[in-house]
Formats: C-alpha cells, sequence, structure tokens
C-alpha cells in the first residue's frame, strides 16, 4: 500500500496546524504573559528550523547544524517557561536535570564535534527531561494548589501538550539513526506518528494559549 | 528484513506504549485533582454549614435571653418603677401644697421618670413588641411610620405578594428577617440621606425578595464587603450571619440616581 500521499498530506498538516498556536500569540500578544511570550519565540524558532529543513530537502541537503542548535534552545527556552511556571524544590530537580542535559550536549556537540552530525542521544535525553518536567508540575499541582478548575488553567494544556509530544517523539528520537537508512515505506509509517503527534501537540497550545487569554 | 520489520514494530509500540502512558497519567491527574477539590469543598461546606448551625444556637440562645430580660423588665423593673414614681409624684404634690419649694427635687422626679421610659424602650428593643404582636409586615410597616416621623425623608412599604400575613416562613426565620431589615433601615437612616425611600416585598422564583430603593447614597457588593473587612461594625456582620442563616442572598447596587439593597430569601428554607 502505497502511504506516499498520507504521508505528505499528515506532513504539510502537522505545518499548518503550527499556524494556530502562532496567529494567537500574535493576535494576544500584548496580554500574553511571560511564559507565553518565551513559547511564542519557541514556537518561532521552530518554525524557521522546519522551513530551512524544508528548503535543504528540496536540494538534497541536510540542516543537522541549524536542527543541532535549536536542540538546545528548546532545551533552554522550555526550562525557563518551566521555571516560571513550577516553584518549590521542584526547581532545583529542574535546574539540575536541565544542566545535566545541557552538559552532555556540549560534550556531544563541542567536544566531540558533533554540529553537523545526526543526533540521537540529545534529542533522546532531552526527550525524558521534558517527560519528567511535565510530570513534576502534574505532582506540584496535586501537592500545590487548593483549587483546581481544568477549564481555567491554562498552563495544563500546554503542559499536556509537552507530555504528549515528547512521549511519542522519544521512540522516534531514540531510532534517529534507523529511521534515515530504513526504507522510504517504514519511514513514511513511523515519521507519520510524529506529525499526529506535532498536530495534536499545536492543538492543546493552542488551547493552553486561549485559555490564558481568558483567565 | 525480519529484523527491521521487527525493529519497525518494537518502535511504533514504543511510541503507542509511551502515548498511552502519557494519556492514562493526565487522565489520572484529572480524575485525582477533582476527586480532592470536590472532597475540600465538601469539607468547606460543612465547615461553613457548621459555623451557621452555631451562630444559630448562638442566636436562638440570645433571642431567649433577650426574652427573659425582657420579661423581667417588663413584669418586676418597669412597673416598680412606675409606682415609685407614682408615689413620689403624691408626696411631692403633697409636700408642694404644704408650701415647700421643690426646684430640684421635681427635676429629679423628671429624671426618674425619663429613666422609666428608658428602661421601658430598652424592653422594647429586646424584644420587638409589634413584630411579636402584630407580625412582620404590619411590624415593617410601623417601622418605617417611625422613621418617617424622625425627618423630612419619606419611606414607604408595599407589599406586591399575594402574602396577606400568611409569610410561608416560620417565625423564627421572621424574627431574622426583621431584624435584618431592621439593621439595614437604622444604617440607611444614619448614612445614606435619603429623601425618599420604597421596601417593597416580592415573590420571585421561591424566594421572597425585599427590596430597598432609596434616592441616598447607595454601596455596591464591593463596598460592603470592604467594609465587613474593616471590621465595620457588628450590625454589619450580624446582617451577614442572619443571611447565611436563612440561606438568603444580599446584593448592594447603585445606580445614577437609585441605590438598592435586596434580601432575597428561599422560601421553605
Amino acid at each position: 500500500m502505497d502511504v506516499g500521499l498520507p504521508f505528505i498530506l499528515l506532513k504539510y498538516t502537522a505545518a499548518i496546524t503550527v499556524i494556530i498556536p502562532l496567529s494567537f500569540c500574535l493576535r494576544f500578544f500584548k496580554t500574553l504573559n511571560f511564559v507565553l511570550r518565551v513559547l511564542f519565540l519557541y514556537l518561532v524558532l521552530s518554525m524557521i528550523t522546519d522551513a530551512e529543513a524544508y528548503v535543504m530537502g528540496l536540494n538534497n541537503r541536510h540542516n543537522y547544524f541549524l536542527r543541532n542548535w535549536f536542540t538546545m534552545a528548546e532545551l533552554g527556552l522550555l526550562t525557563l517557561i518551566y521555571y516560571k511556571i513550577i516553584s518549590g524544590p521542584g526547581r532545583a530537580l529542574l535546574i539540575g536535570g536541565a544542566v545535566v542535559v545541557g552538559l552532555l550536549a556540549l560534550f556531544r556537540f563541542v567536544y566531540l564535534g558533533g554540529w553537523h552530525q545526526a543526533d540521537n542521544v540529545i534529542n533522546t535525553s532531552e526527550s525524558w527531561f521534558m517527560i519528567l518536567t511535565s510530570g513534576l508540575y502534574f505532582l506540584s499541582v496535586l501537592r500545590g494548589a487548593d483549587e483546581y478548575n481544568p477549564a481555567g488553567a491554562w498552563f495544563l494544556w500546554l503542559n499536556a501538550a509537552f507530555l504528549m509530544y515528547f512521549s511519542m517523539a522519544f521512540f522516534l528520537f531514540l531510532f534517529t539513526g534507523y529511521l534515515e537508512r530504513c526504507g522510504l515505506q517504514r519511514y513514511y509509517y513511523l515519521y507519520s506518528l510524529h506529525f499526529i503527534s506535532n498536530i495534536a501537540f499545536n492543538i492543546l497550545l493552542s488551547i493552553g494559549i486561549w485559555k490564558q487569554r481568558r483567565s | 528484513m525480519e529484523t527491521e520489520a521487527q525493529l519497525s514494530i518494537f518502535i511504533m509500540a514504543g511510541v503507542l506504549a509511551m502515548t498511552t502512558l502519557a494519556l492514562l497519567l493526565m487522565a489520572f491527574f484529572a480524575t485525582y485533582k477533582k476527586k480532592m477539590v470536590q472532597k475540600e469543598l465538601a469539607q468547606k461546606e460543612r465547615e461553613q454549614q457548621r459555623q451557621i448551625e452555631n451562630f444559630n444556637a448562638i442566636n436562638q440562645a440570645e433571642e431567649q435571653q433577650k426574652a427573659r430580660i425582657a420579661a423581667n423588665l417588663h413584669d418586676e423593673v418597669i412597673p416598680v418603677l412606675s409606682l415609685a414614681f407614682r408615689n413620689l409624684h403624691q408626696h411631692l404634690s403633697r409636700l408642694e401644697s404644704s408650701g415647700i419649694e421643690l426646684g430640684g427635687l421635681k427635676k429629679e422626679l423628671q429624671s426618674f421618670e425619663a429613666l422609666s421610659e428608658h428602661i421601658r424602650a430598652v424592653a422594647h428593643d429586646l424584644v420587638p413588641r409589634q413584630f411579636i404582636t402584630f407580625g412582620l409586615l404590619k411590624s415593617l410597616e410601623s417601622l418605617l411610620h417611625k422613621f418617617n416621623q424622625s425627618g423630612p425623608a419619606f419611606a414607604e412599604f408595599t407589599n406586591e405578594t399575594t402574602f396577606a400575613g400568611q409569610i410561608p416562613l416560620n417565625h423564627y426565620s421572621q424574627l431574622q428577617v426583621y431584624r435584618m431589615c431592621l439593621e439595614i433601615l437604622n444604617n440607611l437612616h444614619k448614612h445614606a440621606r435619603y429623601e425618599y425611600l420604597k421596601l417593597s416585598l416580592r415573590e420571585m422564583n421561591s424566594n421572597m425578595v425585599l427590596v430597598f430603593a432609596h434616592n441616598g447614597n447607595g454601596i455596591n457588593n464591593t463596598e460592603f464587603e470592604n467594609l465587613l473587612q474593616a471590621g465595620g461594625g457588628i450590625g454589619l456582620k450580624s446582617l451577614k450571619s442572619r443571611a447565611q442563616m436563612l440561606k438568603a442572598r444580599l446584593d448592594f447596587a447603585t445606580d445614577k440616581t437609585v441605590s438598592y439593597i435586596t434580601i432575597s430569601i428561599p422560601l421553605h428554607a
């Protein structure tokens, strides 16, 4: 069965859905809090990286350098977001985790000169870090807040988005090398999961941004 | 090839497993937190109910105490004072007719008479006689009539219900409503500087609604809460406590020229 067309449709749908949270951010920019402004920056960088990858792909070239830089930026920005949200002892865990992944990344990219190479170690480590951070946030809410209104707790949607995305992406990042050498059909099947996670990620982010606007 | 196929299946299974775990975690979180919040809300409600019951018990004991004191004053102190006053008056009259100058003593007699009247007023304040004798509606009318006599401002009462004296609230609840109205009217008389006040009694959606509409200085709900927080007198606190006890709603609103105070009491509460 030819999965090329559905794969391409999913790919473009995932690319288009990123417009929704971006447009919400632009529309409500003046009322966005600090966390969402950082998220907006993250989304812009993500879009630039994906666009560059697309252009490079048309010329049969890879953009590992930009992708690896984006990984570092993603780590920094998401850590900043959670730093603003999580309070108490959880912050120390957050910073500790970010430092560990950051040092690992520096070792991989700087010491081993891996800027221009495909990477799955740092991506996988980052995925684990984000999964644990999302869990940490849920735990801090369970322990902390006296009042909880799912409809009004906008960051819960963002947290769900990060948890969903990085959970789905974890295995894909772990086997990046295999994905690059496996047959096209298999690649389509497996990478379409990543597009589905992108679509879910963008929708959940959009809901969170919308809820914050109203809170 | 087989290994590659197995690896692909493994990756797909891994992704689905991680996604399922993530969804389960979110579902667990949502359910657990909701249960915790419901538990906390139920506890707050129980605490509030306990406070209302406590206030109710204290209030009932207070009313009984007031009734006893009023009865003692009325049955024992006032008659004795009245008799003593009459006797003194007679003695003083005899002395005056004998030609003895009684200037200072007459003044003391007047003070004595005033004391007797004050004690009578205290007894009436403790237990509102009008309310006991004529019921809530008549006593509210009578109250407004008294306020009208104390100044140029005019107040009137209108009954827009079909109750006609048979208000579907028990005697104790009606007494609380009377005391709330008394507190509100006293405050309006002191602070609002109205020229016209209309107190309406209505029945809306199984609630008995009392509306105080006046053209004086009014406050809104936020200002009322601020006054309460600032330790704004026993009267306001007792107003809020009585409202809670009756499960009634107090609303304060102001317009450009008219201010409203609304008490909505659920019937059969």
